[in-house]
């Protein structure tokens, strides 16, 4: 799952250009974000650009501040994955 | 604010029930106060208020429900708080929202005053509030969740305790469907937060 501020309509356009498998989230009132740490008060225009890894049970495992290494941050998120999982989400 | 001042003259509504919902379908074995995984009713005697109580208290206009009603309502199988003032709803509270005496009295504090009137009336009928949430009572979501021992060498960086994601409610997807916190449930989900859509990263 992503998530932004954007409206859906953009998160749409960003999805279908990029053919992600997976669903794009306006989190308008910043709920989410607020939660993780991806803003730090709800007037944030931006969300930061940071990763949560979630159980089946919703309770937030892991988190990936300040994402700088776009390249070879996913491997890593998937790396951790199949250690916790035993397979990727 | 004093919140602890304001507290008394509230009627908070509790309802509890994480015991006696578990089996679906159910009526047997109603909450007693037993099963109930919090010390907390409403009236310093534990015994829901008589018809003329409610009486009274509905004529100044506080909605009241009997611990019998709530503890019968099996959709409801968390710890929850409604706090009602003038019969209105003034907060309520999700799932797993209530997890401490400070929560509780946070929200309390956000609450305005009562009438006078509707304070005396409460004061009369003798509703003190007293709070003392059994923290160690795992809610519903909890319950057969075990606090993972993680492997090292994560390139994460391990969150402390794991907490609950909280509930949301104006979150949407690219095509405008709502999406809630049972949506993150079922299978573990990576999430990733971006500034912008269409932006590189």
């Amino acid at each position: 799952m992503g998530a932004s501020f954007d409206p859906p309509q953009a998160n749409k356009k960003f999805k279908d250009n990029n053919n992600f498998q997976y669903e794009l989230w306006t989190d308008g009132k910043k709920e989410l974000a607020l939660f993780f740490g991806a803003a730090k008060n709800p007037t944030q225009f931006f969300a930061d650009r940071i990763t949560v890894v979630i159980d089946a049970q919703g309770h937030w495992l892991l988190s990936y501040k300040v994402v700088s290494d776009l390249a070879g941050h996913p491997k890593k998120v998937l790396a951790d994955c199949q250690k916790l999982f035993g397979a990727t989400p | 604010m004093d919140c602890r001042k304001i507290l008394p003259t509230f009627l908070l509504l509790y309802f509890a029930s994480s015991i006696s919902c578990t089996t679906a379908g159910s009526n047997e074995g109603a909450a007693t106060d037993s099963s109930l995984p919090v010390d907390m009713l409403l009236t310093d005697s534990n015994i829901p208020m008589d018809a003329q109580e409610r009486v009274s208290l509905d004529s100044v206009g506080i909605e009241t429900v009997s611990m019998d009603s709530a503890t019968d309502n099996k959709d409801i199988t968390d710890n929850h708080f409604d706090i009602m003032d003038v019969g209105v709803p003034l907060m309520d509270t999700g799932i797993g929202d209530v997890d401490s005496v400070e929560t509780v009295l946070d929200m309390v504090a956000e609450i305005p005053d009562m009438s006078d009137a509707q304070s005396d009336m409460v004061e009369d009928l003798g509703m003190q509030v007293d709070i003392a949430l059994d923290t160690s009572v795992e809610t519903p979501e909890d319950m057969g969740w075990v606090k993972p021992e993680l492997p090292e060498g994560l390139n994460g960086n391990v969150v402390a305790d794991f907490p609950a994601v909280v509930e949301f409610a104006g979150v949407v997807n690219s095509d405008g469907l709502t999406r809630t916190l049972a949506d993150l449930k079922g299978k573990p989900t990576v999430l990733w937060f971006y500034p912008a859509a269409s932006t590189s990263g």
